[in-house]
């Protein structure tokens, strides 16, 4: 190499020995920092390495699934769950509506809904958030959502915000892979399965509706619901997104949401937008209805109303 | 080495450096000496009053006070005579801040008191209570019928057995209608890696 440092500096190693020397330390290194892997234990198993796309599976295909995941579920907590999927109904839309005029922000529904859909409650995850505004102003930039004791504040309105349920939905036309995509009723579903955790659907949707499970989920075993719907609350693993579905397990069997059940200032409306005399469709025809951020495009089936 | 092998040599100080660096990293891969993320926090455990679906009142099933019936002070078809602070203690628990309402009878019924009392003094049953709220709040009546006003449970499905209404005197104290304030359940618990303390410099940490 340069001609002026081989005369003074002797002391040389041969390319051939340098190359074994540092491929050796390399390897070393390597190994080093790959060793964290030898605890994984949770692999997929073949049949899950191998399996289909939700949209793509056989009646058969599911039963098998159903039959893992329950396993799973009751290897993991040691309780048995009723894990089904119910199809999408025929002529129901799904519909939600809440009274700004009325919720006072106690946050009973965002725990109702962790407790129904086996949110991870250590690192926490919340479907809804509540944001305390000013009276007067709609810039949720200045909200505030870490109020505390009695509600509600003097000067506030408290607007909680969750999953729209798009009917142009980013965070469908975001994910590369499908894993989450539109249902006939109109939810916005995940497969968890298919889920790569690349959470480009965090970053398209505008409402902040969506949670990212960094580490994996722990969920008390005596606090597990056992009610599973395979799109919606079964336990999630680690490394994907989940987000709100309007309980599907509840509502595709004629319930109401748990957050509509637990709401005590009864300020949370939901319904089947295509039945002309149900609740939902009466608020959107008589009151006065806002979309948040209505002017993204994203026509959510989530209204906001007040009274008059 | 020859001479002829002299440019194809590496100098000592050189390979020594760069394998070294690997060795390092090794070490410091092996012995964890960057350190853990930051441990979670300690969060409680839910309290299940949190999802608790009760409604904010218990509803009484029938008109009684210190579980006796009405009637067994209020008997006879004509009310007591009178100002009745003067009869005794009975119902100065209950304060009255209803609007202009100042008076039992506004609502009560003057000769059945277990009941309730309509324009043309027929009484209404403690179990159709919404029919007397509706005298005057026709408009909420009105959205409490369609859905829009007021807790609704059961199911959304007209077929699986449709919604099943809460009544007024759930969530409003017919003496003092207007809606008490909650306890928040807790905020929303910050990751500490975002927590705003935890980054000095952040600029999105939070709000306000």
């Amino acid at each position: 190499m340069s001609e002026e440092q081989k005369p003074e500096d002797g002391a040389e190693i041969s390319r051939r020995a340098f190359l074994a020397a540092a491929a050796a330390a390399a390897v070393t290194a390597t190994a080093a920092a790959l060793a964290p892997m030898k605890d994984l234990a949770d692999l997929p198993s073949l049949e899950e390495f191998l399996r289909k796309h939700y949209t793509e599976l056989t009646p058969a295909d599911k039963a098998a699934i159903i039959a893992r995941i329950s396993e799973q579920v009751e290897k993991k907590y040691g309780v048995k769950p009723n894990l089904t999927d119910p199809p999408p109904l025929d002529g129901v839309e799904f519909g939600y509506a809440l009274n700004i005029g009325r919720c006072i922000g106690c946050r009973k529904c965002v725990f109702a809904c962790v407790d129904e859909n086996n949110q991870s409650r250590n690192p926490e995850i919340q479907y809804i958030r509540v944001l305390e505004m000013k009276k007067g102003s709609i810039d949720v930039e200045t909200s505030n959502t870490e109020y505390e004791g009695e509600v509600p504040k003097k000067d506030s309105y408290y607007m909680p915000v969750q999953c729209h349920q798009c009917r142009k939905a980013p965070c469908v036309k975001a994910c590369p892979v499908k894993a989450t995509w539109q249902e006939p009723d109109g939810v916005v579903v995940i497969d968890y399965n298919w889920c790569i955790g690349c959470r480009y659907c965090i970053a398209a949707c505008p409402y902040g509706a969506r949670r990212f499970n960094w580490q994996e989920p722990h969920i008390p075993a005596d606090e597990l619901n056992p009610e599973m719907g395979l799109l919606s609350n079964r336990p999630r693993p680690k490394g994907v997104v989940e987000k709100c579905h309007f309980c599907l397990h509840r509502t595709r069997n004629g319930k109401y949401p748990a957050c509509v059940e637990v709401c005590p200032t009864g300020s949370r409306k939901f319904g089947n937008l295509l039945d002309p005399n149900s609740e939902i469709s009466n608020i959107l025809q008589n009151k006065r209805v806002y979309v948040l951020k209505e002017e993204v495009g994203t026509l959510p089936r989530f209204y906001y109303y007040f009274d008059i | 080495m020859g001479n002829s092998s002299g440019s194809k040599g590496i100098p000592m100080w050189a390979a020594g450096v760069s394998v070294g660096a690997f060795l390092l990293l090794a070490a410091v891969f092996a012995m964890n000496l960057l350190g853990n993320a930051p441990a979670n926090d300690e969060i409680p455990k839910l309290s299940p009053e949190y999802a608790d679906t009760a409604t904010v009142r218990k509803v009484r099933k029938e008109m009684t006070f210190d579980g006796a019936p009405c009637s067994s002070c209020h008997e006879g078809t004509e009310p007591l005579q009178g100002d009745p602070r003067e009869k005794g203690v009975f119902h100065e628990k209950i304060e009255i801040k209803h609007g202009r309402n100042q008076h039992c009878f506004n609502c009560h019924n003057r000769r059945q008191p277990a009941d309730f009392s309509n324009f043309d003094g027929t009484p209404i049953k403690l179990a159709d209570v919404q029919l007397l709220c509706a005298k005057c709040h026709g408009t909420t009546f009105r959205d409490w019928n369609n859905g829009a006003h007021g807790r609704r449970s059961g199911h959304w499905d007209v077929a699986k057995g449709g919604p099943k209404p809460a009544t007024c005197i759930a969530c409003h104290n017919p003496h003092w209608p207007v809606f008490k304030p909650l306890k928040a359940a807790p905020a929303p618990h910050v990751n500490p890696r975002t927590r705003k303390s935890a980054r000095p410099g952040a600029e999105h940490g939070g709000h306000e």
